[in-house]
C-alpha cells in the first residue's frame, strides 16, 4: 500500500497543497476529540434550576464513569448556551424536517436551529452525525495503527535483528519458555472464556517464570545455547499467512465470530490485519541497520542485545516507519468506513460515514446523503496520502 | 530456475494448511447452534407444535451423529482438568452448554447438570401448556422462576421460591417434579482440580480431520441456508466474479496504456502533473462513495429525465445463461457501472506505475541510440519502449488480481451482482457459515497461486535474475 500509493504520488506535491492538508488533517483531529462539544443537543452551559450547570460536560465525566450522570428536563433550562451544531447525531425528529435538504424548507425555531446539511430518513441531523463519524474514523484509525506498530515493531525487530541464527537459546531453557508461554496463555485466554478467578493463576504463572528464569540462570547446563531459533522464518511465515488471505475477507470473517458489534472488534481486528505492513518495513530496516558500524561497535563493547535494539537500532529505524503511518491510518479509516457502509462491525446505531453513505443508497432523492459523507472520507483520504508522501520525501526512504 | 519455481509452489502447501487451520477455528467459534439451524431446515424446530420435546432433542443427537459433530474438535486440545471431552456434551446444544459449563463449575457432576438442564427443558415447554385455569401472576412466576433455574448461583433462593410456589398451588404436579429435581442436585457435587489444564490427543478422527479431507477432495458440505450444496452456489458465483475482474482489466488497461504513454512521452509537462493529480484524486475516492455517486445520479430520474441512463441495480439476475459469454452478452448494459467503478482506482494506479517504468525504461542506453539515430520519438515509445517495460506492469497485474477481489466485494454488494463477494457478504450476514469459510479457504487458494504466478511470470521475463542454487 505504501509503496504504491508513494509511487502514485511523489508528482504531486506542492508547499501549499500540503499546508492545506496538515490544516484538514488538524481540523478533523480536533473535531473527532471534541464532537461532543461540538455537536450535543444538550447546552454546553445553563441556568438550571437556579444554579449554573454545564450539562456537556457533566454528560462527558458520567460516560468515562467519574461522576454519576444527571438528567435534565429541557424545558426547564432559564439560558442555554448551545453548542455550534445543537443536535447530537442519533436524536430523532419524529415529525417534522424528515429527509430535508440544506437547500430545502426548514421547519425550524430560528437560523440557529437550522439544519445546515440536511437531515436523513430518521430526521437525524447529517452534520451532528459527520460530527460523531469523525469521532469514530479518527478513533479507529489512530487507534488501530497504534497497536499494530507496536505488534509489527515488536515482530519486525525480533525477525530482523536476530535472524533465523541469530537467537541462540539453550534447548531446556526454550522448552520451559514455550511452557511458560503456554500456561500464560491457557491462563489467560480461558479466565476470559470461562471464569475470571482464574487470571490470578496467570500472576502466578508470571511470577514462577521470573523466578524460575532468574535461577536458570546460575546454572551452567541451562545457560550454554544450544539451538538457534528462525525467529525471522516464523515472523515472515506469519505474514505470508495473512498476505495470502485478501484484506476484506479475512476481516469480514473475523467480525462475524463476534456476537456482538462494537467499536472495539473493529480496532482490534484492524490492527490484526495491519501490523505486517509495518513489520516487513522495520524488518527490512533493521536488516540493512545491523550491519552498520555502529552497532557492530556497540556490540564490541558489550551492550547487551535488548540495549542495542532499544536504544540504538529502533530510533534509526523509526524514521522509515513514521512515513507509512500516515498511509496506514487512512488505510485503518478507509476499512473503518468500508465496514460500516455494508453494516457490519460498528453498532447500526452509531452513525458514522459510512452507514450514512449506506443509507444514502435507499434514499435516492436524498442526495446530501451521498455527497457530504463521502466527501468528509475523501478529504481525509487524500489529506493522509499527501502527508505520508511529504513524510516520505523527507526521511528519503527507500519506498 | 526449475527449482526456485518448485521450491515456491511446495512452499504453498504449508502456508495453506496454516489459513484452513485458520479459517476451521474461526468456524467452530461462530455463534449460534448449527445443529438446531440444520434441524429448523428440515421443519423440525421446537416452536413446532407437532414435534415433542423429548422428539426432538432424539433427532437433535441423531443429527449431531450424522453430521460427525461428536467427534473431538482438533488433533490435540487443551481445557481445564474438569471440562468434559467434546464428545461427552456434543448433543448438548451451545445455548444449553454455556448453563452446563455454569453448572459443572459450581462442582456438579455433567451427568446431573445434563439431566438437570434437560428436565428444565422440558418444564419450560410446560409453561405453553398451562391453560387459562392458573392466574396470570402464576405465570410470570413459573416462567422467571424456570429461566432463573439455568444459572447456578440462583439455585438456593430459587428452590425457596419454587417451594413457596408449590405450596401455593398444590394442585400442579410439575412443581413437585422439580422441585425434587432441584433437591437432587447439589448432592452430587463433587470437588475438582480445575485450575490445571488437560491436554488431550485424539487422533486422526477429528473433525478438523474430515473437515480438510473433504474440501481436498472437493466436497465442501452443504448450505445451512437451504441445503444446497457451497459447491454449486462458490461455481456460480465465480462466474460473476471472473466477468467484472477479467472486464475492469481490460477497461482499466485500455485507458490506461495511452494516459501512462502520453504522461511519460510529456514528462514533468503541465498535461503529465495534471494526469498525477487527478489519479490522485481518483485513488483517494472510497469505491463505495462512488459507485453510491453513480447509482443516485444515473441510475434514477429524479434529478433529471436525462441522467437515468443506466438500469437500477435493484433488479435481480436469472442465472438461466451458463457460460460466462452467455452473461455478458445479456447483462452487459447493467454492468457497465460496476465495471467502471471497479477500474477507475486500478486506472489510477497503473498509469502511475506504468509511466514510471516508461520513464526508466527511456532513461536506457538502446532508448539513447534510437533518439540519437533520429528514430521517430513516438515510434521508440510505443514499439520499443513499452513493449520493454511490460514486464513489471504484467507482474503487478497478475499479483493484484486476487487484491482486486475485495474491490469487487463491495461493488457486488451495492450492484446486487450474485458474485463471490456477494455471497460472502450475504452469507455472514445470514449466517451460513458453511459458505463462509468455505470461501475463505478457496479465496486464499486462488491468492497463493496467483501470487505463484506472478512470481513465476517475472522470473520468466527477466532472465537476468538468479536465485540461490542456480549456478
Amino acid at each position: 500500500m505504501s509503496k504504491n500509493t508513494t509511487l502514485l504520488y511523489r508528482q504531486v506535491q506542492s508547499p501549499k497543497v500540503l499546508k492545506v492538508a496538515k490544516w484538514v488533517i488538524g481540523i478533523f483531529l480536533v473535531i473527532g476529540l471534541c464532537s461532543r462539544f461540538i455537536a450535543n443537543d444538550l447546552p454546553l452551559i445553563a441556568k438550571y434550576e437556579g444554579y449554573i450547570c454545564f450539562p456537556v460536560g457533566n454528560e462527558l465525566l458520567s460516560d468515562m464513569g467519574l461522576i454519576k450522570g444527571k438528567t435534565y428536563n429541557k424545558s426547564t433550562f432559564e439560558w442555554t448556551v448551545m453548542p455550534p451544531v445543537p443536535y447530537s447525531s442519533d436524536q430523532l425528529n419524529s415529525k417534522v424536517n424528515i429527509s430535508v435538504g440544506p437547500l430545502d424548507n426548514q421547519e425550524i425555531s430560528s437560523l440557529r436551529y437550522r439544519h445546515w446539511l440536511g437531515t436523513d430518513h430518521l430526521g437525524r441531523d447529517v452534520l451532528a452525525g459527520l460530527v460523531h463519524g469523525t469521532t469514530i474514523a479518527m478513533k479507529v484509525g489512530l487507534l488501530s495503527v497504534f497497536f499494530s506498530l507496536l505488534l509489527g515493531l515488536y515482530l519486525g525487530l525480533l525477525g530482523g535483528y536476530f535472524g533465523d541464527d541469530g537467537w541462540k537459546i539453550n534447548l531446556f531453557a526454550l522448552l520451559f519458555i514455550i511452557l511458560i508461554k503456554l500456561m500464560g496463555l491457557y491462563y489467560f485466554i480461558y479466565p476470559i472464556v470461562l471464569d475470571p478467578s482464574l487470571l490470578y493463576y496467570f500472576l502466578l504463572v508470571v511470577i514462577v517464570s521470573v523466578l524460575v528464569l532468574s535461577v536458570l540462570r546460575y546454572i551452567p547446563a541451562t545457560t550454554k545455547p544450544s539451538i538457534s531459533l528462525p525467529l525471522d522464518l516464523i515472523t515472515t511465515k506469519i505474514i505470508e499467512v495473512l498476505k495470502s488471505i485478501p484484506n476484506l475477507f479475512i476481516i469480514l470473517a473475523l467480525i462475524a465470530i463476534f456476537d456482538k458489534p462494537s467499536i472495539w472488534n473493529v480496532i482490534i481486528i484492524i490492527s490484526l490485519i495491519g501490523w505486517p505492513k509495518f513489520a516487513r518495513l522495520v524488518r527490512a530496516e533493521i536488516l540493512q541497520i545491523k550491519n552498520l558500524e555502529y552497532i557492530q561497535s556497540a556490540k564490541s563493547i558489550g551492550l547487551s542485545d535488548i540495549q542495542i535494539i532499544i536504544k540504538h537500532a529502533l530510533p534509526n529505524a523509526l524514521t522509515s516507519v513514521i512515513s507509512i503511518t500516515a498511509f496506514a491510518i487512512s488505510g485503518a479509516i478507509l476499512l473503518e468506513s468500508t465496514l460500516s457502509f455494508l453494516g457490519l462491525g460498528i453498532p447500526l446505531e452509531e452513525v458514522s460515514w459510512g452507514s450514512m453513505l449506506s443509507d444514502a443508497r435507499a434514499s435516492f432523492s436524498s442526495w446530501w446523503l451521498a455527497v457530504f459523507p463521502g466527501f468528509a472520507i475523501f478529504l481525509v483520504l487524500i489529506s493522509f496520502y499527501i502527508l505520508g508522501n511529504q513524510l516520505n520525501e523527507k526521511m528519503n526512504t527507500r519506498y | 530456475m526449475l527449482r526456485h519455481i518448485v521450491i515456491r509452489s511446495v512452499m504453498i502447501i504449508p502456508t495453506l494448511l496454516i489459513v484452513s487451520i485458520l479459517a476451521f477455528a474461526l468456524s467452530i467459534s461462530t455463534p449460534g447452534d448449527e445443529i438446531s439451524q440444520a434441524l429448523a431446515l428440515e421443519g423440525v424446530s421446537l416452536k413446532d407444535d407437532r414435534v415433542s420435546v423429548a422428539n426432538y432433542y432424539k433427532q437433535y443427537e441423531q443429527k449431531v451423529k450424522q453430521l460427525g459433530k461428536d467427534k473431538p474438535i482438533f488433533y490435540v486440545t487443551i481445557q481445564p482438568s474438569h471440562y468434559p471431552l467434546h464428545k461427552e456434551w456434543s448433543d448438548v446444544n451451545t445455548y444449553n452448554r454455556d448453563n452446563i459449563k455454569l453448572l459443572i463449575q459450581a462442582n456438579i457432576s455433567l451427568e446431573s447438570a445434563k439431566k438437570y438442564i434437560a428436565g428444565i427443558r422440558i418444564f419450560e415447554n410446560k409453561y405453553f401448556d398451562f391453560k387459562d385455569e392458573l392466574s396470570l401472576s402464576f405465570k410470570r412466576d413459573w416462567k422467571q422462576s424456570i429461566s432463573q433455574l439455568r444459572k447456578p448461583e440462583q439455585l438456593g433462593p430459587i428452590r425457596k421460591q419454587l417451594i413457596y410456589l408449590a405450596n401455593e398451588y398444590q394442585d400442579t404436579p410439575q412443581i413437585d417434579d422439580i422441585t425434587e429435581l432441584l433437591l437432587q442436585i447439589p448432592a452430587d457435587g463433587i470437588h475438582r482440580n480445575w485450575h490445571l489444564p488437560a491436554l488431550h490427543w485424539h487422533g486422526l478422527d477429528n473433525q478438523y480431520h474430515a473437515w480438510i479431507s473433504a474440501f481436498i477432495i472437493g466436497n465442501y458440505g452443504t448450505s445451512m441456508l437451504d441445503a444446497k450444496p457451497v459447491y454449486t452456489k462458490i461455481w456460480t458465483a465465480i462466474k460473476w466474479t471472473a466477468l467484472l475482474i477479467l472486464m475492469s482489466l481490460i477497461f482499466s488497461l485500455v485507458i490506461s496504456i495511452p494516459l501512462a504513454t502520453l504522461s511519460a512521452y510529456y514528462a514533468n509537462s503541465p498535461l503529465d502533473r495534471w494526469i498525477s493529480a487527478i489519479s490522485l484524486a481518483i485513488y483517494s475516492v472510497p469505491v463505495f462513495w462512488m459507485a453510491t455517486l453513480l447509482i443516485v445520479y444515473f441510475t434514477t430520474d429524479t434529478y433529471s429525465k436525462w441522467l437515468d441512463i443506466f438500469p437500477s441495480p435493484a433488479s435481480f439476475y436469472s442465472e438461466s445463461e451458463t457460460g460466462v459469454f452467455g452473461l455478458l452478452a445479456k447483462y452487459f448494459g447493467r454492468l457497465i457501472l460496476p465495471v467502471i467503478c471497479i477500474s477507475l482506482k486500478d486506472i489510477a494506479y497503473l498509469t502511475r506505475v506504468i509511466r514510471a517504468d516508461l520513464i526508466k525504461e527511456s532513461a536506457k542506453e538502446y532508448a539513447t541510440t534510437l533518439k540519437a539515430k533520429g528514430v521517430n520519438k513516438w515510434g521508440t515509445m510505443w514499439k520499443h519502449i513499452l513493449p520493454n517495460s511490460m514486464i513489471s506492469t504484467v507482474t503487478i497485474i497478475i499479483s493484484g488480481i486476487p487484491l482486486a477481489l475485495a474491490g469487487t466485494l463491495i461493488i457486488e454488494v451495492i450492484f446486487n451482482i450474485p458474485g463471490m463477494g456477494r455471497l460472502m457478504y450475504s452469507s455472514i450476514t445470514q449466517s451460513d457459515w458453511n459458505v463462509v469459510y468455505a470461501i475463505l479457504m478457496l479465496i486464499s487458494l486462488v491468492t497463493v497461486i496467483f501470487f505463484l504466478i506472478g512470481d513465476i511470470l517475472y522470473a520468466l521475463l527477466n532472465p537476468r535474475i538468479t536465485y540461490k542454487g542456480d549456478e
